[in-house]
């Protein structure tokens, strides 16, 4: 097998597949990326068994084969090289030739028969959804999913065709992150899957540019992400999803509309002091303002005020810092929508001027 | 700087105080070598009294090892609540003499006698020798007492004289004494740090409070500076009175098991009453904790200890039981295992409410069984092992005889 190519292309393509490989693997070759010659291109795959990343690059295929050689050894090397083309090459079983110029690098291989099978892209297709939208909606729910590694179906988010719409929903069992969005065509009525984290994060990445269309293919016990040349399998968490449905409150008594990025200001400076203790906050509603205080013992107390329109009666409410940060940090939008219920039961945070997204979030009670 | 008015705080040390106790309650164990101890196979000796002490006998030893050291030795099972109810009437004692009154642990404690702006050695001597009698008086026991400008000296000084001693080190003789202390004399240097030290070629407090801070800084980081103070007999801790001491920072158990064991099913049921132990603790107190540790001791009394930040405080019994089983499976026990401890720390008093009812009934059952155990004793309602089931993930409730 024999091909060049140029080491821009390869090396951005290495660096999207050493993030699916293993390094930390038992099994050597899951430390390597399998390259296929073909016709007109190269084609790489990397896995560790829980995703899987394949994706074709141009090159001048002299002669077609295939071979897996360490990913990240094969992306130090041609990053060190200063020229463009690059020349990939076998000339001796289990070494392949890395070539420019004069230099000349030769790495052992393992066989591409012992490469783990990639799935067969069978059809599917739940949807197709522009990439800078379903990137957005990534951001803006996954952060709500869970750490906690004895509750697994929580740490996935939930891929949820229901209708028209497409839903995307993280919760830890505390806040609960939901972004619908209205397709007009989908393939299939209903279906549920809960998606690793990790999943989401790395198609993210790789939809940094945020131009075209996404596929979403349902495999036998996979899911595939389809975007430009490169397809994202992942394995899907088993379990039935919680009903968040039932924890998303109807008609909250009072509401709040206030600047974003106030509100994110006011709550960063009162959690620099909550960071040192139980990293809450609490947030007095009245007729003009809201204040965002804190209390941490032995370090300090914090008063932060900002104007907003409120409607309700005034009301404390203690939050978790972080839970509001993280959802005033994804969203987009200037105007923020805080309703309320008590003081010990769930608020809403929805971005003003935009349907389709919904966080709950539960408060803190203080002792 | 203006020169800080001289402290004067006393360190009251009750002598072999459970041993002393049963000795006073029982008049034919007085004179006589005597142990208490507990029931369990491999129970060890919390106190021995001076006339076993003479033969070796001390605490922590396995009471096998004490016979055979001290064959007369009379072995008295301990009783909790006599030593408690014993304590509580020394301590109401002590509030007597200062307001004041630090518990440093249910047989000793630290008074400041500062009462003027121009305290006195000799006043506190005074003070010192009617608090002794008030002791012996109301409760029949002796106790050595050390009275210094400091908490550290003063402790120093209550072990200097055992039993029934009283000794005061006034800052002028404090110099001469450290001089030649061994470092493993103060109160905080134990075995391993004077191990340590004596790598560094430092044997006594004079060389302790010499040698160059910043080495010290080095080898021990923040404790280095403490050292380089106890070298020089300083100590800028307040005697901190029980109302005004701090909340409590962690809440640990831990348990030597009746026998050496690799069972996975039977080490996570005693994780899982650890948990419960330390669960029911930590909502007693309103609190949860953001950070696990399980330590295990195997068969060779090696120690290893692993740590758990977790993103949601926890204080249900079964959230903590399955960390901590989750940290033991990762752990793979390559020996049998001896005792294990399951520690809460980045305590936290507020509680994350939760979304799902699920949840929030989780809550209100383990609020009941606490109702329950508070009413009518440990452990009458708790999480039990599924029979027949090991390992078990998700336990059953056990419910146990309701005592009457």
């Amino acid at each position: 097998m024999k091909a060049k190519i140029e080491k821009s292309c390869l090396a951005s393509t290495l660096q999207a597949i050493m993030r699916a490989v293993s390094n930390r693997s038992t099994q050597p070759i899951l430390g390597n990326t399998l390259i296929e010659f073909e016709e007109g291109h190269l084609l790489f795959t990397g896995t560790d068994l829980e995703i899987g990343l394949k994706t074709a690059v141009k090159a001048q295929v002299e002669s077609n084969g295939s071979v897996t050689v360490p990913a990240k050894l094969l992306y130090e090397i041609i990053s060190n090289l200063p020229g463009e083309e690059i020349e990939l090459c076998q000339e001796k079983e289990h070494e392949l030739l890395v070539k420019q110029g004069k230099s000349k690098y030769s790495i052992r291989t393992l066989p591409a028969s012992e490469y783990p099978l990639f799935p067969e892209l069978e059809k599917g297709d739940i949807c197709e959804i522009p990439a800078a939208i379903l990137q957005q909606a990534i951001r803006q729910v996954i952060f709500a999913s869970s750490q906690d590694e004895t509750r697994p179906i929580l740490t996935g988010v939930l891929l949820e065709v229901e209708g028209n719409n497409i839903n995307l929903a993280a919760t830890d069992g505390h806040r609960l992150a939901l972004r619908s969005i209205s397709l007009p065509e989908l393939s299939q009525e209903q279906i549920a899957l809960i998606i690793p984290e990790r999943t989401f994060n790395e198609l993210s990445r790789l939809l940094s540019s945020g131009e075209g269309e996404v596929v979403i293919r349902v495999l036998s016990n996979q899911v595939a992400f389809i975007y430009n040349k490169i397809v994202l399998v992942s394995r899907i968490i088993e379990g039935k999803y919680p009903n968040y449905r039932q924890v998303i409150p109807g008609n909250l008594p009072s509401g709040t509309v206030a600047s974003r990025d106030e509100i994110t200001k006011a709550v960063k400076g009162a959690h620099i002091l909550a960071k040192e203790g139980s990293h809450v906050v609490k947030m007095s509603f009245s007729a003009e303002r809201i204040a965002v205080t804190a209390v941490t013992q032995d370090v300090g107390d914090v008063y932060e005020e900002i104007n907003a329109q409120y409607d309700g009666e005034d009301m404390d409410i203690a939050f978790n810092a972080r839970y509001l940060l993280d959802i005033l940090g994804n969203l987009d939008e200037e105007i923020v929508e805080i309703k309320t219920g008590t003081s010990l039961s769930p608020a809403i945070i929805r971005p003003v001027g935009k349907e389709g997204y919904t966080y709950v979030v539960m408060p803190v009670k203080m002792g | 700087m203006i020169a800080k008015k001289t402290s004067i705080i006393a360190h009251i040390d009750m002598n072999a105080f459970f041993a002393s106790v049963e000795q006073r309650n029982n008049p034919s164990l007085r004179g006589r070598p005597v142990a208490v101890c507990g029931t369990g196979k491999r129970t060890i000796i919390s106190a021995a009294s001076y006339e076993a002490k003479a033969y070796g006998v001390k605490t922590g030893m396995p009471p096998g090892q004490a016979l055979k050291i001290c064959p007369g030795l009379i072995l008295v099972t301990g009783s909790g609540r006599k030593y408690i109810d014993t304590s509580a009437k020394i301590m109401a004692l002590f509030k007597n003499f200062s307001p004041t009154v630090e518990v440093a642990s249910i047989d000793e404690a630290f008074l400041d006698l500062t009462t003027s702006a121009a305290p006195s050695f000799h006043e506190a001597k005074k003070t010192a020798r009617c608090i002794k009698e008030a002791v012996l008086y109301e409760t029949g026991l002796t106790c050595s007492v050390g009275i210094a400008c400091n908490k550290l000296l003063a402790k120093l000084g209550s072990d200097l004289q055992k039993p029934d001693g009283l000794v005061i080190i006034t800052p002028e003789e404090s110099a001469a004494l450290l001089e030649t202390l061994p470092v493993g004399k103060l109160c905080g240097i134990g075995p391993s740090t004077t191990a340590v030290l004596r790598l560094m070629g430092i044997r006594t407090c004079g060389q302790l409070g010499k040698y160059p801070l910043y080495l010290l800084r080095r080898r021990f980081g923040a404790l280095g500076e403490k050292l380089h103070l106890m070298g020089l007999g300083l100590d800028y801790s307040p005697v901190i009175p029980l109302e005004r001491s701090p909340k409590a920072k962690s809440f640990g158990h831990s348990v030597t098991l009746s026998r050496d064991t690799s069972d996975i099913g039977l080490l996570s049921g005693y994780l899982l009453q650890l948990s419960q132990a330390v669960g029911r603790r930590l909502r007693a107190d309103a609190a949860c904790g953001s950070v696990l540790t399980l330590m295990v001791r195997y068969t060779d009394f090696s120690i290893t200890s692993r740590q758990k930040k977790l993103y949601t405080p926890v204080s249900h019994s079964l959230d903590i039981f399955n960390i901590a089983r989750d940290i033991l499976l990762n752990l793979k026990p390559h020996l049998p295992v001896r005792l294990l401890g399951v520690t809460l720390s980045g305590i936290n008093r507020t509680e994350q409410l939760s979304l799902f009812s699920m949840e929030n009934k989780r809550y209100a059952v383990q609020q009941v069984m606490d109702d329950i155990n508070n009413r009518y004793g440990d452990k009458t309602v708790r999480w039990g092992a599924a029979a027949g089931s090991t390992p078990c993930r998700i336990p059953v409730l056990s419910l146990c005889t309701v005592k009457q």
